[in-house]
Parts: structure tokens; sequence; C-alpha cells
């Protein structure tokens, strides 16, 4: 918003999406930050406070790593209003770890009393922008950090779109005075599966609101990519939107998810590696004020 | 500007429409591509059935290959519950694989586990506060698992007969400390 103070963004640094899965290979690598799964902290629509944080995580924040909730479940695009008590205890973990940020999808869950379980496209409309705008602004109204949307991978879009997905987000994060999450990996899968432009998408967006970004390595499944997280980052195609983007914007943060098949640490520490080097050359095209080419991402 | 009553509740519809399809209990709606939809219900049936799993590696590791069919004619009678993600459903396949006495013991385990933890009010789980007490029968060898849960500590269980699977399933307490 105009005139407004933009939040302090935290440089976040490199991070590991922290699971029990893979919490060995993640402390033995040199991260900065990583993220909570908040819905396995909290139950339906409180946090069992009384659960001590996994040792794991609790060695991580020792070493000063900072850790991020990342919820799924708040339905920031859904019909009905954000529920006070799901609200205060995300709020509530997030004061719980320190977090400095907070993050959710720009996306909704769930209608007419189904869960799907996944995180689904809303409407580009403006109509559904407003209604998500209020809804951004009564969950911001109860948490104590900034919160960051990020954009979502999906099949398929609604039909009757007033506006593309970057001019949605990029209009509900500057409504709202809320932070970005790009998700490279999502965008790398709209852009096989929808054929949108990872460049264009940048374009569109308030990037100098960018919090930091989410890596994820899918696979191509019937001829359609999946952001399965179930493979390496270290693909061509992901590490080229992310030196796109990074060509753009200095990125505050880049934080790997990995939820099946999980590797051993010399793939966690390669995958670090292979960012650095996207973030390098974005950030040396950037300082070199090159133009912006396309991203290449398929 | 807010958003009126009849705005939300328009999207409200348009939203329940497309969920009642991705989850399998209605038609694609029109005007959205039949083909994309159609795959999205498999790739939403696929992760409900991984995150259970995550909530659940017990249950997954002790029914081994029959997991995926059970967890299929399982999903075919039950959408996913409307509150409590991954925890939920876990505790609701539980409880159909009860009725047919499919529970392998690593189950009974996690379940003794959520129960010290949680307590259902109004269909939703929430936080059990204070004290809890639950137990589990094993069996091959027989034997029982009572499990305690002191408040402001996390559950501690003790084993009647061969105590293997309760000190396994202690550790991993101990190891995760969180029934995530």
């Amino acid at each position: 918003m105009e005139g407004k103070p933009r939040p302090n963004i935290p440089r976040l640094g490199l991070g590991i999406a922290w699971r029990p899965g893979l919490a060995d290979a993640i402390e033995r690598q040199k991260i900065s930050f990583s993220e909570l799964h908040a819905e396995n902290f909290m139950i339906t629509d409180n946090f069992a406070a009384d659960d001590p944080l996994p040792d794991s995580v609790q060695r991580l924040q020792a070493r000063g790593v900072t850790v991020i909730p990342h919820s799924v479940t708040l339905n920031l695009g859904g019909a009905q209003p954000p529920l006070q008590d799901r609200v205060d205890a995300l709020a509530a973990l997030v004061k719980r770890v320190n977090a400095p940020i907070v993050s959710d999808h720009c996306c909704f869950v769930r209608g007419g009393g189904y869960e799907s379980g996944h995180l689904l496209p809303v409407a580009k409309t403006r109509a559904q922008l407003e209604m998500m705008a209020e809804n951004v602004r009564l969950v911001k109204e109860r948490m104590p950090v900034p919160l960051a949307i990020e954009n979502i991978a999906a099949l398929f879009e609604w039909p009757g779109k007033e506006m593309d997905e970057a001019t949605f987000l990029g209009e509900l994060v500057e409504m709202t005075d809320s932070l970005l999450l790009i998700d490279v990996a999502n965008l790398y899968a709209n852009s096989r599966n929808l054929g949108w432009d990872p460049a264009q998408f940048f374009d569109k967006l308030p990037l100098e609101r960018l919090a930091y970004c989410h890596m994820a390595g899918g696979m191509v499944i019937e001829g359609l990519y999946h952001d399965t997280h179930s493979r390496t980052v270290s693909q061509r195609g992901i590490l080229d939107v992310l030196e796109e983007l990074a060509a753009r914007v200095d990125v505050p943060g880049v934080l790997i998810e990995r939820d099946e098949d999980f590797p051993g640490p010399d793939e966690l520490a390669q995958d670090l590696h292979n960012i650095q080097i996207a973030l390098t050359r974005g950030k040396a095209r950037r300082e070199a004020g090159k133009k912006v080419v396309g991203a290449g991402a398929s | 500007m807010m958003a009126t009553a009849d705005v939300r509740a328009r999207i409200a519809a348009e939203q329940t429409e497309l969920v009642r399809a991705l989850v399998g209990v209605a038609p694609c709606p029109q005007r959205f591509d039949a083909e994309r939809v159609r795959v999205s219900v498999i790739q939403l049936h696929e992760k409900r059935k991984m995150a259970l799993k995550k909530v659940w590696p017990g249950l997954g590791q002790g029914l081994g290959d029959r997991f995926a069919p059970l967890f299929d004619a399982y999903a075919k009678e039950h959408t996913h519950p409307e509150w409590g993600h991954g925890l939920a459903d876990g505790l609701a396949f539980a409880r159909w694989l009860e009725g047919r006495h499919e529970v392998p013991n690593e189950g009974k385990l996690e379940l003794l586990d959520v129960h010290l933890r949680t307590v259902k009010v109004g269909g939703r789980l929430r936080p059990r506060r204070g004290l809890a007490f639950s137990a589990a029968i094993l069996s091959g060898p027989r034997r029982i698992v009572f499990g305690i849960k002191l408040p402001g500590l996390g559950p501690l269980c003790f084993a009647l007969g061969s105590p293997t699977d309760a000190k396994r399933w202690a550790k991993r307490q101990a190891r995760q400390g969180a029934v995530t």
C-alpha cells in the first residue's frame, strides 16, 4: 500500500523444511532457517502446547537456526472467514518458536463440509480477490508477525478469470500489506502444465515484498509435471527459474522442501550448493544490469 | 470494500461444487477442464493416502502391502474429515479397521497415543489436558500395554508381556517429541 511502511524482511539465507524423516540429514547441513509444517504441531484447531518440540528442532534453534511455521489450512481463499481459534493456534506456534514470519497459501482447501486435503486454486476474479483480502486482514489482525502468501501449483484453472495469477497475488499482498513466498517449483510446474511464463509472472509481482522462496523437485507422470517434493531440486529448469528471480531481486531466503524419498546429507548439501550457484548467477546478472530474458523453464 | 454475504455465498457454492468433484462425490463442474480435474482427483487421493501414512507411520508400516487397498476401500466410503487433517483421517481409518479386526500392533499403539493426547469434542479433535489413561491389547504374543499421560509430560507406557513394541513406540515418541 502506498505510503505505508513496509515490514522489515529478515535475511533468512538457505534452509531446509524440517521433517521427522529428514531430521538427521538436516542437522548435518549449514542452514540458517527451517520451516515447521504447522499442522503437525497442532491438533485441529488448538495447539497441543504441552508437547515439547522435537529434540532435533530444539537443537537447530540452539544453533541459531530460525524456524518458521508454514501452514496449509488457514483457507485464506475460502468463502468462510478464517476461524479465530484456528488462527490463534497458529499465532501461538509462531510465538512459541519465536518466528519472524508465518506463511500460508493463495488457495482454498475446503468447502461445503468437505476437506480437500490439498491446496486448491481460487477463481481469479475481482470478487474473489476482495473476499480473500478480507480473510487475509482478519488473519493478520491476530498474527504477531508478518504473513507471507505463497503461490500454488495446480493442474487446472477456473473458467472466467478476470486476471492472471501474478496480478491476483500481487494485488492481494499489496492490498493487505503482506509478504510474498514464491514457490519456484510451483511456478515451474504451472509453466509446464498451464503454459505460464515465469519471467512474466515475476514481472507482475511486487518483488520488494519477497520474504523467501520454496524449492522442490517433482516428476512427470503421464505427461504432467507433479510437484511431488520427492526429487532433487538440482534440475536445470527449476534452478533456471530461481536464477531468473535472483536476476530481478535480492532473494532474502531459499528453502528446500522434501517430503518423499528422503535423501542423505550429501544430496541435500549438493542441492544447497546448486541453489547458491543459481542465486550467485542471478545476482551477477542483476548487478551487471543485464536485460532480463525468458526463464527457459521448460 | 467488504465482501458481501451474497458474494461469499456465491463463492461458497462454486467452491463447494469444485471440492465435491475433487473428492469424488460429484461430477466435474461445467466449463472446467474435465480431464485435468480427473487427474487432480487421483492426485488428491494419493496425497491424502501419503499424508495419513506420515502422521500414522506405524499403521502404514504394520499394514504393509495391505495399507493401500484397505485405505482405498475406506476412502470410497469416507471423505476426508472436515477437521483435523491427517490425524483425524487416520483416526477414522483406524476405527474403520477396528471394525474389520485389521488394526496391526503398531497401529494399536498409535491409537493409544492419540487417545492419550486428544479428545473429540463436537466432532473436532482437541488436545487432552490433564491426566489420561489408555490401553491397547497387542497380538502375537498377546500382551497389554497401558499408557498414561501426566500433565506437562509426554505419554509414558508400561507393558505386561513382551514389551518390545511398547519400547519401540516409546523410543519413537522420544525421538519425534510429538504425534507427528
